[in-house]
């Protein structure tokens, strides 16, 4: 029963969290222009759209997006309209912004959740090696690199990491549209397509994971450490348990609570991480699709793809608060 | 005080922090002495050397070793028959009617080609205009002098003085001989062959002024000593970026910027922070709940999409018009960058307000705003300090990454559009310019971590218990 | 010190020969267990006493071989059947003497189970670190450990903070059982619980001590507890063995000055005038400088000069009663 008080507990907390963004939104691209006199129906509408004139065009956004219409019931249209997705067609692209993000999202996902993941594994696996070595030079070592990657500016290790595997030793390819043309010039499909755009992938998943799973290690180290002097190992010892296997079930599955807590601040770290990678990697997702936007000053690009990596970011968030209860019993009685 | 100080000062990791903050900042400070160029992105300041020319001491790396430097020289003749110097920089040569007279210039070529040649003189050709001057380097006709002017050669006016600048960037079909002489597909490379035409490797090369008599009488020429000029391919301290500009005046301007964002962005900061953490902390309740609220939104939502939103829709209704990009980038980020912070004093705050000796200040009758500033903001010295080490780097990597993306700063240099120039076209081909890349990068590094470590030293010496995050 | 040979002990199962645990420090070394020697007979309860810091603890993680990183013992033995636990393999150790031989039951504190896995898991893991069983065979073991010391089966299923201090200090004990060990360790078993629970959990441990005949080391601070459950008494302070004999001569004849004292600020419930309660002055000196001689000395009420000179020697006195104190008349 208290599980599912913490599930429903949980569940309303990312909905409040999702109406706070569709505020925001609407702040930021709603009110903000208002307040500083531009029409944002003005910045909805592209010049032309499939030979419609721009009048027409105004008119069917306004219907939409209710764009004439005082702030206060503006609102509640903008909302509906985020919650159907109905995101305004692009002007730089000229294209609905809705089959934009649909065409990039799994790119993107395909490059968060395995290094979201593989991160978090990186950070265990690094940590049990410190903390099997505490304090001598290993661990000393690993732990600087950890704290380094905070530091390291991604962009810049980035286009280290690329020009050096990707131009210098060619391990990976540099171009998607090469890595997923056939070498008779066609676009590959099924299988072979989403083999080769992993294989294109591999580098930057394997990079964000490396400047990612910094403050995971550290924290898993620094429990783990902890824990090592804490009542139930010392009796797990007096026990007689194995010291290895102390380590690898017991240290680890308790140090493992407060690293899966953290991925939910990483994943607004995350989510740079991956507008940089996107950009530097030349990778159509979500995160170069905003910087396109920016350039382009494309607005419903802009307001669309920031709702959505927002919304992406809160399902994450909600998968992690669903599988807490599984890595910490003790939650329910919190 | 003092304790505090050498506490300080006993500690390695501080050292090493206060060195490098002060040594970027006594670059910053010390810009203008350091450099000429401040700011290379402007077209006025690019060019001082080749693109991506070399730092000046790599010459001693051996793929490096033959580029050449800017160089600068003023060309003296060889003497010869007809050949007489006028005064240190004029010679007056006299050609017999018919015949012909080479003036030599020697020069002495130590290196491999370089970017460009640009040759200057005065020449003050005799008043009829039956004559022909000739321009010889490395034995091909580079530029041909003469009265009637038809292409390739150049018209020059008769008995006057002439103003003659030859520039390897400017020749075309129409002005140089050598264009000409080229196969047609290739005279559009013709600028960047021309180089390698002349200069091809070290040794010893002549430029010969080759002046023709036509007529029937002898002529007399006068001829200024050359100005001989070539951007070299290794330059500076640093280098050179794409457009030639002094990769070194960046990298001090940049560290100007950064280091100027890192000050105001920690103010701003710790400013906001802490009067929303205090604010929740200590009268909590629904003030609380509401900051408290708002710190985990801001905190959750991913911050670099949010400010290349923002930055954008600033850009359109107009706002960047009227205030400075830069200050404006400035202030949205440590508007960003405060709930960390904020959360951080409002724990602390939290905890302190039910510590011994709060509560006994408050039985004591004591008002609370005086509690505030005499019992809780001291103790939070450490932890504000400690936020500094976190949050400056935040705001460091933020501001360049927007930079880099080309979506921040873009009309000066700062480390992170240094970086985005720098690998805009990054491919095998153009190879990898080190000496600009790299140089930004372990920039912000060293600055982040030695805020890091200042931070981390702050709050171990400041904190009157033990608070240490993560 | 001398080694002490203690003559009463007719059926040795423990022996510890002026054992030193020293824990290293920047500045030097905290003497934390200083030359101490006891015994334990088989079927046996040896209480040892004294105040937080005297150094039972570290008696005892010597003795389990668990000692924190920065412990190292300095000299003696720790004796178990004759054989030197600590010069012993410490793979065979862990794996054949601890738990099938030695078993320990700590205080069962909040954390002192792991708090990711249920009960019935972690004392499944235990019984196979040490046995070749099957699992089936192993919780039938458990399911019956559990309830010979009064927790129902149920309970195996539970996570450690799902169950009340007294249950998960059944649980423990029950851990302890679970090898059918001949000795037991108990390091300040009942502290925490309330009194009523504690009384319980103290009779638990009488009873399966008489049941089950294994010997017991039961370690507190209460030094009230000790007179109805064991048979001999060890005194400690400041790292030093101070007093060791049987129930009866210490309680009746308490010889130490610190032992006395210790004695009187027990509150006697059956004197009806409030007596005053009685508190040692001063505080145990710091281990790193431990003072010259003997180290009560600061604190006793008739120390003499010789005290504050020399160490006292730990001698025997009459019968089965040994005393580390120059002011007692040696026979």
């Amino acid at each position: 029963m208290s599980l599912l008080r913490y599930l429903t507990k949980r569940i309303a907390e990312r909905i409040a969290l999702l109406f706070g963004i569709i505020i925001f939104n609407f702040i930021i691209f709603q009110v903000l222009p208002t307040i500083y006199g531009v029409n944002p129906a003005e910045l909805y509408v592209p010049l032309t759209y499939k030979g419609l004139p721009r009048s027409e065009l105004v008119q069917a956004l306004d219907n939409q997006f209710g764009l004439n219409l005082p702030l206060d019931e503006r609102f509640f249209v903008y909302m509906k309209s985020l919650l159907t997705f109905h995101l305004g067609i692009s002007m730089s692209y000229q294209q609905p912004v809705i089959s934009l993000i649909e065409a990039r999202f799994p790119v993107t996902a395909l490059l968060v959740i395995p290094s979201l993941i593989l991160s978090t594994i990186l950070a265990i696996v690094l940590g049990l090696y410190s903390i099997s070595r505490q304090g001598k030079v290993g661990d000393v070592a690993v732990s600087f690199t950890s704290i380094m990657t905070y530091f390291i500016p991604a962009f810049w290790l980035g286009e280290i990491v690329l020009y050096f595997f990707g131009f210098y030793l060619r391990i990976f390819p540099t171009n998607l549209a090469e890595a997923i043309t056939s070498s008779n010039g066609h676009t590959l499909v099924g299988v072979a397509y989403w083999v080769d755009l992993l294989k294109f992938l591999t580098l930057p998943i394997l990079f964000i994971t490396v400047i990612s799973y910094g403050v995971r290690n550290i924290l898993f180290r620094n429990n783990g450490v902890e824990l090592m002097g804490s009542n139930f190992v010392n009796y797990l010892r007096a026990r007689g348990i194995d010291d290895r296997k102390i380590l690898y079930k017991h240290i680890t599955r308790n140090a493992v609570i407060p690293v899966v807590t953290r991925v939910g601040i990483d994943i607004a770290f995350l989510f740079a991480g991956v507008v940089f990678i996107e950009d530097i990697f030349n990778i159509p997702g979500l995160g170069r699709l905003l910087v396109r936007g920016a350039e382009n000053l494309d607005v419903p690009l802009l307001g669309g793809d920031f709702y959505i990596i927002s919304l992406f970011a809160v399902i994450i968030l909600l998968a992690l608060d669903l599988i807490y209860p599984l890595i910490d019993p003790r939650v329910k009685y919190e | 005080m003092n304790k505090v100080i050498r506490d300080l000062l006993s500690r390695k990791t501080f050292i090493f922090s206060i060195v490098v903050i002060l040594f970027f900042a006594a670059i910053a400070l010390l810009a203008p002495v350091l450099t000429s160029y401040n700011n290379p992105y402007q077209v006025s300041q690019q060019f001082v050397a080749a693109p991506y020319a070399v730092p000046a001491w790599a010459t001693i790396f051996p793929q490096y070793h033959d580029l050449p430097p800017d160089v600068r020289l003023t060309l003296t003749p060889v003497s010869a028959s007809g050949v007489t110097p006028v005064n240190s920089s004029f010679v007056k040569i006299t050609v017999p009617a018919g015949g012909e007279v080479n003036v030599s210039y020697p020069i002495r070529w130590n290196w491999s080609s370089p970017y460009n040649v640009i040759l200057s003189f005065i020449l003050v050709p005799p008043a009829t205009s039956d004559f022909n001057v000739n321009l010889y380097m490395n034995n091909i006709n580079i530029m041909e002098l003469s009265p009637v002017p038809i292409p390739p050669a150049v018209s020059v006016t008769l008995g006057k003085p002439n103003s003659i600048t030859f520039s390897s960037q400017t020749i075309n079909p129409s002005n140089s001989p050598y264009v000409n002489s080229l196969p047609f597909q290739d005279q559009p490379l013709a600028s960047l062959e021309f180089p390698k035409a002349v200069l091809p490797r070290p040794g010893m090369y002549y430029l010969v002024i080759s002046l023709q008599n036509t007529g029937n009488s002898p002529e007399t020429f006068l001829l200024s000593n050359p100005h001989y000029t070539s951007l070299g391919y290794a330059y500076g301290r640093l280098g050179t970026d794409d457009n030639g500009g002094s990769v070194f005046s960046e990298f001090v301007y940049g560290a100007r910027f950064d280091l100027y964002l890192a000050l105001v962005a920690s103010v701003l900061i710790i400013g906001i922070g802490l009067i929303i953490g205090l604010l929740a902390g200590y009268v909590g309740g629904f003030t609380d709940l509401t900051l408290n609220a708002l710190t985990d939104f801001f905190l959750l939502i991913p911050g670099l999409p949010l400010l290349i939103v923002l930055i954008s829709i600033f850009d359109l209704t107009g706002v960047i018009v009227n205030v400075n990009k830069a200050v404006l980038i400035l202030l949205i980020i440590s508007f960003l960058s405060w709930p960390g912070t904020a959360k951080i004093i409002r724990g602390q705050t939290l905890s302190l307000r039910s510590r011994t000796f709060v509560e006994a200040s408050r039985a004591l009758g004591e008002g609370k705003l005086r509690i505030l500033f005499r019992h809780i903001v001291p103790n939070l010295m450490g932890i504000l300090f400690a936020q500094l080490a976190y949050d400056v780097p935040g705001v460091i990597l933020a501001e360049s990454g927007l930079d880099f993306l080309g979506l921040g700063i873009i009309g000066f240099p700062t480390w992170g559009n240094m970086l985005g120039f720098a690998t805009n076209d990054l491919s095998f081909a153009n190879g990898f310019a080190w000496w600009w890349v790299l140089p930004p990068g372990i920039g912000i590094i060293l600055l982040s971590t030695a805020f890091y470590y200042f931070g981390t030293a702050m709050l171990d010496v400041l904190s009157p218990y033990k608070l240490r995050g993560e | 010190m001398s080694e002490v040979i203690f003559e009463e002990s007719t059926d040795t199962l423990l022996e510890v020969n002026s054992l030193k645990t020293y824990y290293t420090t920047k500045t030097g070394y905290v003497k934390a267990v200083d030359d101490v020697s006891l015994f334990l007979d088989r079927s046996k309860v040896l209480g040892v006493a004294g105040e937080s810091g005297c150094g039972k603890s570290t008696l005892v993680t010597t003795i389990f071989r668990v000692m924190p990183r920065n412990a190292r013992v300095m000299g003696g033995e720790v004796k178990f059947k004759g054989q030197d636990l600590l010069k012993m393999d410490l793979k065979t150790f862990r794996k054949e003497i601890v738990w099938k031989d030695i078993a320990y039951i700590p205080q069962a504190s909040m954390d002192v189970l792991d708090p990711v896995y249920k009960v019935k898991d972690q004392m499944l893991e235990t019984i196979l670190a040490h046995e070749d069983v099957s699992r089936a065979e192993a919780m039938e073991r458990i399911f019956r450990t559990l309830e010979s010391v009064g927790v129902p089966q149920e309970k195996a299923d539970m996570f450690p903070h799902e169950l009340s201090g007294g249950q998960r200090q059944r649980v423990v004990i029950a851990m302890a059982l679970l090898l059918n060990p001949s000795m037991i360790v108990s390091d300040e078993a009942t502290t925490a619980l309330d009194v009523i629970t504690q009384a319980k959990i103290l009779e638990l441990m009488k009873s399966l001590q008489e049941s089950r005949k294994f010997s017991m080391m039961f370690v507190t601070h209460d030094l009230s507890l000790l007179a109805n459950v064991s048979d001999s008494i060890a005194i400690m302070y400041a790292g030093k063995l101070v007093e060791f004999g049987d129930v009866e001569k210490v309680f009746s004849n308490p010889l130490h000055p610190y032992t006395q004292l210790l004695i009187k600020a027990i509150p006697d419930l059956r004197v009806r005038k409030q007596k005053k309660l009685v508190a040692i002055p001063g505080f145990p000196p710091d281990l790193e400088n431990p003072p010259k001689g003997c180290r009560f000395a600061p604190r006793c009420p008739l120390a003499m000069p010789v005290c504050s000179e020399k160490e006292p020697e730990f001698s025997k006195v009459e019968g089965f009663h040994y005393v580390a104190c120059h002011a007692v008349n040696k026979k």
